[in-house]
This record gives C-alpha cells, sequence and structure tokens, in this order.
C-alpha cells in the first residue's frame, strides 16, 4: 500500500517574497501497513489484566464502593487500635490462657470484617467473570487471536487477584503497619515485626479465596447470573451447614466455610482464640480446604477456557 | 394481482375481496412510541408472495398478526374473514415458522413436531401421522428420530417447516426460512416451498436474501417503514418506476461509439463507463435497445454481453427504499 | 511467491470420523469463496489452520505452519465470526482497541488502528456507544472492523451477511470487495450464498466430506468452456424465428424459452451474427452473455449430487457417510489445481 503522498500545486515564479500562499497541498490518507513490531505473545495477560481492572473500575458499584468501605473499615480499625489499644478482650490468648489487649487481639479478628467485603467484591466481579464471557461469546474473540488459554487464566486471576488484594491485601498490611507504629521502642518493634508477615499470609490467603474460588463457580456455570447464585449459595448455605455441623460432628467439616478456614489460620498465626469460637477447624484442614478450593476452582477454569478454545472459533458448519 | 404504490386501498371492491385470504384494512399496531406499522391496507388473495423491506420496517410485525400472536392497535387485519388473534378455528387454518430457532433440544424431531400438532388442534390420535408425514414432506423420513440438539441448520429449518404443516393448514406464514441453510438444501427446501404453493396453499415467505424470493415467487409485497410501499408482480413494478430510467448495459471493444449514436437521443436520461462497458439509462428501452443494435451494426462494434441490471428484484427493491427517506 | 495457504496431506480424525482426509490443494486469489454443504469440514479446516487444533500432514498459512507457528499465524490473520463474539458493556472503540492490543500491537497504535478500521466498516457516529445497543447491521460491522484492526494478511469472514437486509448485504459485499484493494489483504468469504460468491469472489474452494473437491478460479468452475462462441441470447419476442435465421447462417441454436434461446457460433463469427439475423428477420435483442453454467449447477457438479428432491443425509458426525466416501473418492483425483502455482 501506497505510503502517504502529498500532491503539491503549481509553484510561483519569481522571488519568494512573505505573501498569501499560492500553493496548495493535498495529502494522501491512504492507508499505511502496520511494519513496527508485535509484542510477544507472553505479554498478552498483561493486556487481559489491565482490561479486567478496567472494567471493574467503571460505575461505582462494582467495585469503587466496595474498596471505599474497606478502606473505611482499615480506618475505623486503625482508630480503635490506637485509642483503645490497652483495652482488655475477651479473648484466650497464648497457651496459659491469657487475656488479650485489644491492640494483639483486633488484628485477628479484622479478618472477620475483610472477608464480607471481599465475600461482596467476589459476587461483583469475580463470579461473573467467565460466564460472562462465556455468554457473550467472548472467546471467540480471544481465542481467534494470539491469546493462549494460559494467558487468559493468567489474565484473570491477576487482574481480579489485583482488585482483591486492594481489600484483602492492603487492609490488613495497613492495620499491622499501624500496630507496629503503636510499639513503645525500637526493641517492641523488632519483636512485633512477625506481625507483618502474618498479616500479609492471611490477606494472600483472603485474595486467594476470593479471587479463584468464585471464578471456579463461573467456568462452571455459564449463565452469568445462575454462577453469581451457585456461588452465592454455597458460600453462605454451605458454609453455614458446614458450621453447624462443626458443632455437631467434628471441627474439620467446618473447614469448608471459607470465612471460618481464614479466621482459623489468622487465629493460629497470632495464637489466640476467641472465646465463644470453639467450632472454628483445625489449623490444617482450613489450609487444606482453602489451597484445595482455590485449586478445583483454578482447575475448572482452565477446563473451560481449553474447550471454549476448541470449539469457540469456527462456527458450526 | 393488483398493482399499487400507495399505501391506500385499491379503487374497486371485487368479488376476489370475498375469497381473499387476508383483508388488512387501514390496520396499525404501536408498542408504546415505537411503530410497528402504520395504516396498513391490503389484500391478498393467494399464491406465494414474497414479503420484503428494511430491519424494522414492519415485517415481523405484520407476520405476527397475521399469526394471531399480536392484535392490531387501530384498524382490522382478518383472515378468511375472521381474526386470528381472537378466532381458535380460523388459527387452525395458519402455519406459522418463525424466525427464531428456540426449541426443546432433547426432543426427537417426530416428538416435537407430533406435540406442536396437537398443540395446534389436531386429534391425539392422528397427530402422530400428520407429523410423520409432515417430515417426510419435507425430506426428514430418515433423521425424525433423532433429537434436535444434533441437527444441521437445514435440518432445524426443515423441521421448523413441518411444524408449520402438519396441522395441515391452508395459509403458511414463512420467516426467514433459508438461513443458515447451505446451498443443496436450499435448492431442495425452495422445491418443497414451491410445491406446497402448487398444492394450492397461500403462502407468504419474508427473507433478506432476494434471490431466493426471486426464486419463489414475482409476486412481492414491500414494507417500508411501517407501510405498504408496493405490492404485485416484480415486473411491472419495474416498469411503474419511472423516476429511475431502464438501464441497459452493453460490454463492447468500443463502448464510446454506441454512446456517440445515443448522445442525441431525448429518452436517453445519462450515459455512464465502466471498464470496458458502457451503461445507458433511457426512458424509452424498447427504442433505445433497436437503436443500439443499429450502432452495434454500423460501427462494427464487437459486443461482449448485453444486459438489463436492473430487471431483477434487487434493483427495485434499492430503487423503492434506496432513496434515503426524501418521501 | 508463497501461496496464501497450503494444504498437504492434511487430516483430522475425532475419533472414529474423519472430520479432513488427506486434504492437498493450494489456495491463491485475492477473494477466495469457501463453499460447501453443512459438514463438509469447513469449520475443522478453519481451526486447524488457526493453529487450533492438533492435526496430521501440513497446513501452511503465509507460510508458517500451523501446527506449530499457530500463534503468529493469528497475529497475521484476522478472523470474522458468524455468530456474536463481543465483550458486553464495551464500546466499538474500546472493543476494537483491546483487540488491537490482545493481537500484539502498542496501545496507540492500536487506538489509532481502531478508529481507522471502524471509519471504513462505515461505524462513525455511534462508535463510543455500548455495543449493547446496536442493530444486527452495525454489529456485523464492527465484527469486521475488529478483525482489521491489526492489519491482517488474511481475512476469514464467515457469513458476513447474516441477518442483513438488502442495502447492508448491499454495503457488507462492497466493503468487502474493496478490502484486497484498500487494505491489502486477501479475503476467504466462507457462506452458503452460492450468488454473493459470484459476485465478490474471483476464486472458489468448494469442500465436500472431509475432501477438497474443487480449487480454482471461478472461471474455471462456472466454464467459459466453449469460450466466447457459446452465447445465451435474449429477445423481447418471438425465439423461435430467430434461431431459424441464426441456423441459416450456420449457427447451432436451442429454443429454450420463447424470448431465450442457445446459440454456438460458428467459426469465427462474433455476435454481429446475432444482431444480423435479428435486424434481418426484425427482431429485437436484449440480452447477450456468454453462456457458463449458473454457480448453482456447477457447485452441485462438483459435489457430485445429482440435484432434484433429495433428503439429506445425516451430518457428519456418523462414521459411515464420512467413511465410506472419503475413502472412495480421494481429494487429489478430483482436485483441479492441486499444487500448481
Amino acid at each position: 500500500m501506497t505510503a502517504g503522498q502529498t500532491t503539491t500545486g503549481p509553484t510561483s515564479a519569481g522571488p519568494q517574497s512573505p505573501g498569501p500562499r499560492t500553493t496548495g497541498q493535498i495529502h494522501d490518507l491512504g492507508y499505511k501497513r502496520y511494519v513496527g513490531s508485535r509484542r510477544s505473545v507472553g505479554t498478552r495477560w498483561r493486556v487481559i489484566m489491565r482490561h479486567q481492572i478496567a472494567t471493574a473500575w467503571i460505575g461505582w458499584w462494582r467495585f469503587k464502593l466496595w474498596l471505599i468501605a474497606a478502606a473505611l473499615a482499615t480506618a475505623i480499625t486503625g482508630g480503635i487500635l490506637y485509642f483503645l489499644r490497652n483495652n482488655l478482650l475477651r479473648m484466650i490468648g497464648g497457651v496459659q490462657g491469657a487475656v488479650l489487649t485489644l491492640a494483639d487481639g483486633l488484628l485477628p479478628l479484622s479478618t472477620l470484617w475483610y472477608c464480607k467485603i471481599g465475600f461482596l467484591v467476589s459476587l461483583t466481579i469475580s463470579a461473573t467473570a467467565v460466564a460472562g464471557d462465556v455468554q457473550s461469546g467472548a472467546f471467540t474473540f480471544y481465542f481467534a487471536r494470539s491469546v493462549r488459554p494460559y494467558d487468559y487464566v493468567v489474565g484473570k486471576l491477576a487482574g481480579i487477584g489485583a482488585l482483591l488484594a486492594m481489600i484483602m491485601l492492603a487492609g490488613p498490611v495497613v492495620l499491622a503497619g499501624v500496630r507496629l507504629g503503636l510499639s513503645d521502642d525500637l526493641a517492641q518493634l523488632i519483636t512485633l515485626l512477625p506481625v507483618l508477615y502474618k498479616e500479609l499470609a492471611i490477606g494472600l490467603l483472603g485474595t486467594l479465596i476470593y479471587t479463584a474460588v468464585p471464578l471456579g463457580f463461573s467456568a462452571l456455570v455459564t449463565n452469568r447470573r445462575h454462577a453469581l447464585a451457585v456461588w452465592a449459595a454455597y458460600y453462605l448455605v454451605i458454609g453455614l451447614l458446614a458450621v453447624g455441623l462443626g458443632r455437631l460432628v467434628s471441627p474439620a467439616i467446618a473447614a469448608l466455610d471459607l470465612p471460618s478456614s481464614l479466621h482459623a489460620i489468622s487465629r493460629h498465626l497470632f495464637d489466640t482464640r476467641l472465646t465463644g469460637r470453639d467450632a472454628d477447624p483445625p489449623t490444617s484442614a482450613a489450609l487444606i480446604s482453602i489451597l484445595g478450593h482455590a485449586a478445583v476452582a483454578i482447575g475448572l477454569v482452565a477446563w473451560r477456557v481449553r474447550n471454549a478454545q476448541q470449539t469457540g472459533v469456527g462456527g458450526s458448519s | 394481482m393488483t398493482l399499487a404504490l400507495s399505501p391506500s386501498l385499491p379503487p374497486a371492491v371485487s368479488p376476489a375481496v370475498a375469497t381473499a385470504v387476508v383483508v388488512a384494512d387501514r390496520c396499525s399496531k404501536w408498542y408504546g412510541q415505537v411503530l410497528g406499522v402504520s395504516d396498513v391496507s391490503w389484500r391478498l388473495s393467494g399464491g406465494i408472495v414474497g414479503l420484503l423491506g428494511p430491519n424494522g420496517a414492519g415485517k415481523s410485525t405484520l407476520i405476527k398478526m397475521m399469526g394471531g400472536l399480536l392484535l392490531p392497535s387501530r384498524g382490522v387485519l382478518t383472515v378468511h374473514g375472521r381474526s386470528p388473534f381472537h378466532d381458535t378455528e380460523v388459527r387452525r387454518r395458519i402455519g406459522y415458522a418463525p424466525e427464531h430457532e428456540h426449541t426443546w433440544d432433547e426432543l426427537t424431531a417426530l416428538e416435537l413436531v407430533t406435540a406442536m400438532a396437537r398443540l395446534a388442534g389436531v386429534a391425539a390420535a392422528r397427530a402422530g401421522r400428520a407429523a410423520e408425514d409432515a417430515l417426510a414432506q419435507m425430506g426428514m423420513t430418515a433423521a425424525m428420530h433423532r433429537r434436535i440438539r444434533g441437527f444441521s441448520k437445514g435440518m432445524r429449518q426443515r423441521t421448523k417447516l413441518a411444524t408449520a404443516i402438519a396441522h395441515d393448514p391452508d395459509f403458511l406464514l414463512l420467516d426467514e426460512p433459508l438461513t443458515g441453510v447451505d446451498p443443496m438444501a436450499r435448492i431442495d427446501i425452495v422445491e418443497r416451498i414451491k410445491q406446497l404453493g402448487a398444492a394450492g396453499k397461500t403462502v407468504v415467505v419474508s427473507s433478506h436474501v432476494l434471490y431466493e424470493i426471486e426464486a419463489l415467487t414475482s409476486d412481492i409485497l414491500v414494507i417500508y417503514r411501517g407501510q405498504v410501499l408496493a405490492e404485485g408482480n416484480v415486473f411491472a413494478i419495474r416498469s411503474l418506476i419511472d423516476r429511475h430510467p431502464h438501464r441497459i448495459r452493453v460490454e463492447c471493444d468500443r463502448p464510446h461509439a454506441i454512446a456517440a449514436a445515443l448522445a442525441g437521443e431525448d429518452h436517453v436520461v445519462r450515459i455512464s463507463f465502466e471498464r470496458g462497458a458502457v451503461v445507458v439509462e433511457t426512458r424509452e428501452p424498447d427504442t433505445c435497445y433497436d437503436q443500439i443494435a443499429g450502432a452495434v451494426l454500423a460501427a462494427g462494434v464487437a459486443v461482449t454481453a448485453l444486459s438489463s441490471p436492473d430487471n431483477n428484484l434487487g434493483a427495485v427493491f434499492e430503487y423503492l427504499t434506496g432513496d434515503g427517506g426524501r418521501r | 511467491m508463497t501461496a496464501l495457504i497450503e494444504l498437504a496431506e492434511l487430516t483430522k480424525r475425532f475419533g472414529p470420523i474423519t472430520a479432513l482426509d488427506r486434504v492437498t490443494a493450494t489456495v491463491d486469489g485475492k477473494i477466495i469463496g469457501l463453499l460447501g454443504p453443512n459438514g463438509a469440514g469447513k469449520s475443522t479446516l478453519l481451526k486447524c489452520l488457526l493453529g487450533l487444533m492438533p492435526y496430521q500432514g501440513h497446513a501452511r498459512v503465509l507460510g508458517l505452519e500451523a501446527a506449530t507457528e499457530g500463534a503468529q499465524i493469528r497475529d497475521r490473520v484476522g478472523y470474522m465470526p458468524e455468530q456474536e463474539a463481543f465483550l458486553s458493556g464495551m464500546s466499538a472503540v474500546e472493543l476494537c482497541t483491546y483487540a488491537g492490543e490482545l493481537s500484539g500491537l502498542p496501545r496507540t497504535e492500536a487506538m489509532q488502528r481502531a478508529h481507522a478500521a471502524l471509519y471504513y466498516a462505515g461505524v462513525e457516529e455511534k462508535r463510543y456507544q455500548a455495543i449493547d445497543g446496536y442493530s444486527t447491521g452495525m454489529k456485523q460491522r464492527v465484527k469486521l472492523a475488529q478483525a482489521l484492526v491489526h492489519d491482517p494478511e488474511i481475512l476469514f469472514l464467515d457469513e458476513p451477511t447474516n441477518g442483513l437486509d438488502p442495502p447492508s448485504r448491499e454495503d457488507m459485499l462492497h466493503l468487502i470487495a474493496e478490502l484486497p484493494a484498500r487494505r491489502g489483504c486477501a479475503i476467504v468469504l466462507s457462506t452458503h450464498l452460492l450468488p454473493d460468491v459470484d459476485r465478490v469472489c474471483d476464486h472458489a474452494v468448494i469442500m465436500h466430506r472431509g475432501a477438497v473437491r474443487f480449487a480454482g478460479t471461478i472461471d474455471e468452475l462456472r466454464g467459459a468452456r466453449g469460450g466466447n462462441s457459446e452465447l445465451s441470447v435474449g429477445v423481447k419476442a418471438d425465439a423461435a424465428r430467430l434461431a431459424q435465421a441464426l441456423a441459416i447462417a450456420g449457427a447451432t441454436c436451442r429454443v429454450t424459452s420463447p424470448i431465450a434461446l442457445e446459440v454456438d457460433l460458428p467459426a469465427r463469427a462474433t455476435t454481429q451474427l446475432v444482431f444480423e439475423a435479428a435486424r434481418d428477420a426484425g427482431l429485437q435483442v436484449r440480452e447477450i452473455g456468454v453462456r457458463r453454467e449458473s454457480m448453482e449447477t456447477a457447485f452441485l457438479r462438483v459435489i457430485g449430487e445429482a440435484g432434484g428432491t433429495r433428503e439429506l443425509a445425516a451430518p457428519r458426525l456418523t462414521a459411515d457417510a464420512a467413511g465410506a466416501d472419503a475413502a472412495g473418492a480421494p481429494a487429489t483425483a478430483l482436485l483441479r489445481d492441486g499444487g500448481v502455482r
């Protein structure tokens, strides 16, 4: 194809003096082929991740509202930590059963409300992600291009994970920072440093739960609304049943309730036990439950996507 | 066949009215503010009629009113003299094959057609046989015991058609019956629809693919912006559109020689050139053909092809609707 | 110069069913029609060419082997699907930009080309609005635009005029016809509408039961076998008398209707003969053209069916239908243009 050409009119004879122009030009707006380089295939997941984040950022109810809620929760918890740090909490801490101050006990407790916000975000973003793509025919769009199933899965996980991390990871880490800031001197600060990585671990596990598991449901059920409903039902109903059965039969069953599992791990890391919550599952069961859920979910997504790559393109005849 | 180019009533009330299959009299349909059809008056006496129109012009609305699925907001639309919306008896004489394809995939073709036949009023004892006959008529005997889930597009269309004829109606409404059908099946289904018309049924076929309509019939009804724009024999309509003169295309080695011979004639409206051809627009095609022949012989022009590109349905449709709103 | 698509012993089996049977063909041209009944293997072929499924044999697109270099092929090839393929909630511009980025273009480049592609496809005014609200015609145009964004060298179009009303169909066919000149890409048009192929394509590939039965130019398909001496002639009236007059002049005629006849000119005669005979007989010639098979007849001939009313066999997923015929009529025997370029 021709590159841009210009057609110039007749030039005026005689000395060039400044004055009104006597020549003209028509630029050829013709098509120019793309001769630059193409980004390597390995970078596709980043495009998908950015797209996922950008889509979630539109409007208020998808993500921004919950981010604000999480920020408020963090601020309030931080405030309580600061002002009431020396109040006693009815929490049994450590092996000897000593009662804890709020400063030490509020952090593991905070997982409870971060989980609630995380669940809401999982409803608006994670649970519909793959199902929405299946319904609107997006897989044909993706796989007719140089996008591999791997890129799609990683991109979606990274995008949704980044969003959830802003709530499930950033909040607890900020609280850990506040806790560290409350220490009386440098020595205490150094002994308290583990709090940071404990909150980091809890935050990462929380992010994993609300990113991967609803995504798995989204891949399993190919209708957006149904996927949402099934995820909510599983989380709430099965969760309730699991906790009930955990009280009656064996605490390990309660591990099926994901927030209970996360809370169990958080308690274990901080070596605390909230009075009245004896039905929390044992730590090993909790960890297996979380990682197991995530693995199965990611497996489901990979299966659905691989399936779609083969059938999505090419039509029916 | 009546000829009319305006939405008003045809002048005379002839005996044909009494036996007309469909009579629409100043019929309008509004969905709130959305216009379906507006002030449509039309009579269909029989045969196969092609229903044409741009998207959103009101074709589906008209078909649904004829099928008894919608009631006109104003005016009257009757089939065999009765309102299809209210009268179940006359609805039994109507067969409707809609455009969409939502169906129960887990049924076999025979089960589906039998069920639909019973819904249409065929007695339970006879429904099975009627369904088999209908499917056989549509060429589905081999596949009738298979589940619809595995059907190709062509087979689904045939099943849909079988559903429409199973209860032996005498009036058929077919909305896009050939979408997605491969060329072999297309020829076959067109043949079968023609057979239905030859058997005395009245068939209204709506389609966007104009050569399908051309293959079926030359009797058309054009809906545009909710109104009847034209109806009747397509070639007669063509000759009525004098706003667009007749186009004649001469492919030859010396197009300018032909052009020179014709340029001085009054009936010639426009002469334009393509690569290796000249296209003449004339108000008097008869005279023009003679003059072209004369020019060819006089100047010894070697003609490769001579044709009239606009004596077909596509051109008629474009002339009728393509003016972009200056009406 | 590498051909667009080269197939060599391409075979694809799904269990007992052979979807593609040792297909060998070279496909080249500007606008190529891909035809064939349902179940002929067209969509399987497309998936193999895009590198989306493994196969035996060779399938090369633009010189790249599809099985190993599929991603590269997909960067250089555009696909306009038959079904809906959008992401909900996006505008046309966003979708096309995303499409460009997913094909490896940097972001600004993708944005510029997205706009250019949408202009070409005729979606100017509404391109910032969400696609969910578009009419069928505009959705088809956006589908075309998103296939064009990354400057492909080949464009695969799957039933591009689906659901379009006559004026929009005209527009779409016009856009397609102009693409090779305006964008420098070749087009493979998969459709069931033979007149569209006749109008727009210069080459055709016809598939049936997993084999390529024809690959060549449209002229070769429809045959102008007798050169310019086999004509079909239309007159205003009285074809029989013209036939008599022409017979006296040495031509062979066959009257097909009161106003039409088929004429075989004698050696070294031109169409002048027809005009002379008409003038002498006082008749008016209204149509002259070289006699060619209609697309439908040619298609049916290639497929090998006799035509007429015939129950269609079950679709491809029955072992006996695919196996027996595919083995009995190997692709190479009926191929018109195998490997000669």
